[in-house]
């Protein structure tokens, strides 16, 4: 509940020397005091400070019991209240905390228009949510050539302006370079601009300026405006062709991870656990192979994968990104999370398994109960309780996950929306100083935990059949 | 019984076996890949990711034990989860044995505060953790010895205190009878009736101390196994030669305990489940 930082000790490693004289030194009434604080504080004539030296904990206890016995407190230990909690649940952390809507731009109207949309594309993020009139507009501009929409030539800005570059004036050297350059661009701003009086002036400028033949002029007048035309269309290309994408934040992120790395772990450890409890051969090898990732450590498994992910995955898909790209590094991380964590859960459920009473079995033989009956109606009931152990034990395990995601993003990954909540609370502590805010994100996240897996346990514990 | 048993010559079962193979081939392959790029030399994996090994080449071995002080290392882990099992089982044992046979109020409500501190994470109390153990000095290795006996205790004692009270009481009370004293007693009578728990106890925690790499983070900054593959990572990111290597020499010492002591792994995740 304080500001204090958690990491500046409360006995300040150094002080400036008024302070330290004015407001503590002459305020000690106790001799044996000030002896022992001008023997821990050295005095630095050139910085003005007191610096202290380095000391055990006793000592400083000892500074921090002198410096409260003269009132003398720091503005960073300073109690705060409630002040975290609000500031957390009113939306005044960091943005990276909170789940939250960004729109993602895919056309800027300043750049030239694209020469080809894929059909997919321009069906889902265009067409869709244009209205009959700018559709019109957009398929005017593009036409469909197997699955791609592509720029028509007479709206292609290169084609446009190749109109001026050939006129005969500019082989001749009588308008410079920089001449049609400079219009060029001008028209360009103008025409996103949608001003129609500018655009005429600057004609009238630019063929005051130089001399052109008559049919020079109408070509210039005819380009200039068709130019010009196209900055309608580009501007509304570029209002419409967006997308609201959701950024997780932290809080969504964890429980995205939580929710799908549970799913993961949880079914794909009921199916090893179903096939090993048959009579397969070989089950105790794929048994210890199923069970191998979840006795090294999340460290070592993380890299594991980093280095696959980095490495053989882009060599056989010829994709670059992988871990660094935001939308499929989430699903990454809950690959990584099931394959470490499903042998465990694997073992638990093996357990079930083997605990299911063979006399139901055989009087559900005898009553000619089918193989899938048999499941729904024995197996399924009987598990209910190692389900219960295995989905309290993932939910909270996978909502306090940290080692796993530190060693494989680590602070990058608030680009990419992978941050954990107890990451989160470590960046918060140790980088960025907040001890008071950390603590107070902690005792957060128990609160969630305790009722999401309360909730849990409520539930299963009503479907469980007494044996 | 017997019409149970399905015939290993089934076809549904090949054909599940066949499906279960190609899956766990599948699953096993990151760590073969690791133990293959560990024998190749760094620019010929960047060259042929999934390339196979020329010849035996133990270059990236000998960086990898050099630059991570492999020894030290190890020797470090070793010594904190040695020390940190055998603490709590001693604490928690003992701590369990005198809750469970005396049935005081007291008792009761100390009992109750360890099996409350289950509900805890680490996480939560992460930060004040850090915070006081630099205030007391306990930045180093006992002192994360220290952590770990009273972080473990709750869960050992919990099982220890249910599996004491299925002791039977008149061995103690002849014992007593006999004239022996209470820690004559619980170490000569007691506690080798313990032996199945404490075998398991003793491998889920130390398989906990020496996997964990939160608590070594915020403490020691630097000396066990966990910390120095973090760091050899940081160093050698795309000498991936090297980086194999040190994966491999880390994860052999607990993947070799897993397959000694795997039936008493089995047993103790089972047992727990049941129980929970």
């Amino acid at each position: 509940m304080t500001n204090w930082d958690g990491l500046t000790p409360k006995s300040p490693i150094s002080l400036d020397k008024t302070e330290f004289e004015t407001n503590i030194l002459d305020k000690i009434k106790k001799q044996s005091d000030k002896d022992f604080l001008l023997s821990v504080y050295t005095l630095d004539e050139n910085a003005h400070t007191y610096s202290r030296l380095n000391i055990g904990g006793i000592e400083r206890n000892k500074i921090e019991r002198i410096l409260k016995s003269v009132k003398y407190s720091p503005e960073k230990n300073s109690f705060v209240g409630l002040k975290n909690y609000k500031d957390i649940l009113s939306g005044k952390v960091k943005d990276t905390f909170y789940p939250r809507k960004n729109t993602e731009i895919y056309y800027n109207a300043s750049s030239s228009l694209p020469l080809r949309i894929e059909e997919k594309k321009a069906t889902k993020q265009i067409l869709k949510k244009a209205s009959d009139e700018e559709k019109a507009l957009f398929l005017l501009h593009y036409e469909l050539e197997d699955t791609f929409y592509i720029l028509k030539n007479e709206y292609n800005t290169f084609y446009i302006e190749e109109k001026i570059w050939s006129l005969p004036e500019y082989s001749l050297g009588s308008v410079s370079d920089s001449d049609i350059d400079v219009y060029l661009r001008k028209i360009n701003d103008i025409s996103l601009a949608e001003d129609n009086k500018a655009k005429e002036n600057s004609v009238d400028a630019f063929l005051k300026a130089n001399l052109f033949s008559q049919a020079s002029e109408t070509i210039i007048h005819e380009t200039t405006d068709e130019i010009f035309n196209l900055g309608t269309f580009r501007n509304i290309l570029s209002t419409i062709w967006t997308a609201d994408k959701i950024q997780l934040g932290v809080v969504g992120f964890t429980f995205f991870f939580a929710l799908f790395s549970v799913i993961g772990i949880n079914v794909l450890a009921f199916l090893l656990a179903l096939v090993l409890d048959s009579d397969l051969p070989g089950q105790k090898i794929f048994r210890t192979i199923f069970f191998l990732p979840n006795v090294l450590s999340m460290i070592i498994v993380a890299l594991i994968w980093k280095m696959l992910f980095y490495q053989i995955l882009p060599a056989i898909s010829g994709i670059d990104l992988w871990l660094s790209d935001a939308s499929k590094a989430p699903w990454l991380l809950i690959l990584v999370a099931t394959w470490q964590g499903c042998g465990y859960y694997m073992i638990v459920y093996l357990a079930g398994l083997q605990n299911i009473p063979t006399d139901v079995i055989e009087a559900s033989l005898i009553d000619g109960a089918s193989g899938f009956q048999r499941f729904r109606f024995i197996t399924i009931p009987l598990i209910i309780p190692a389900i219960t152990i295995s989905l309290f034990l993932t939910i909270a395990n996978a909502l306090k996950s940290f080692d796993l995601i530190y060693a494989m993003v680590g602070p990058s990954g608030y680009a990419t929306s992978t941050v954990p909540f107890v990451l989160d609370i470590y960046y918060e502590a140790f980088s960025h100083k907040l001890a008071g805010m950390a603590t107070s994100k902690a005792l957060l996240l128990f609160l969630i935990i305790l009722l999401i897996t309360g909730l849990q346990l409520q539930v299963m514990k009503k479907r469980e059949v007494e044996q | 019984m017997a019409t149970l048993k399905r015939k290993h010559t089934s076809p549904t079962t090949k054909v599940v076996f066949g499906i279960v193979l190609i899956f766990s081939i599948f699953f096993f392959y990151p760590m073969i890949y690791v133990i293959i790029n560990s024998l190749r030399e760094s620019a010929d994996i960047t060259r042929f990711p999934t390339g196979l090994p020329n010849s035996f080449y133990m270059g990236n071995y000998i960086k990898a034990w050099n630059e991570m002080e492999f020894p030290k290392v190890f020797l470090n882990t070793f010594f904190i989860t040695t020390a940190g099992v055998v603490g709590i089982i001693l604490t928690s044992s003992m701590c369990a044995y005198m809750l469970a046979r005396t049935t005081t109020k007291t008792s009761w409500i100390i009992y109750s505060i360890f099996t409350f501190a289950l509900v805890i994470p680490f996480q939560i109390i992460m930060v004040p953790i850090a915070v006081l153990a630099s205030d007391f000095n306990l930045t180093n290795t006992p002192g994360i010895i220290l952590m770990y006996w009273g972080l473990g205790c709750p869960t050992a004692i919990f099982m220890f205190h249910g599996f004491v009270k299925s002791v039977p009481r008149e061995l103690e009370e002849s014992a007593a009878i006999d004239g022996a004293g209470r820690f004559y007693t619980f170490f000569v009578i007691v506690l080798p009736l313990l032996k199945t728990i404490i075998a398991t106890i003793a491998v889920i925690d130390a398989l906990w101390i020496w996997n964990d790499f939160l608590l070594p983070l915020l403490v020691l900054r630097e000396g066990t196994i966990q910390l120095a593959q973090m760091r050899f990572n940081g160093q050698f990111l795309k000498d991936y030669g090297a980086m194999t290597a040190s994966l491999t020499i880390s994860s052999l010492p607990i993947i070799l305990f897993y397959l000694f002591l795997q039936k008493y792994i089995i047993k103790g995740i089972a047992a727990g489940a049941v129980k929970g």
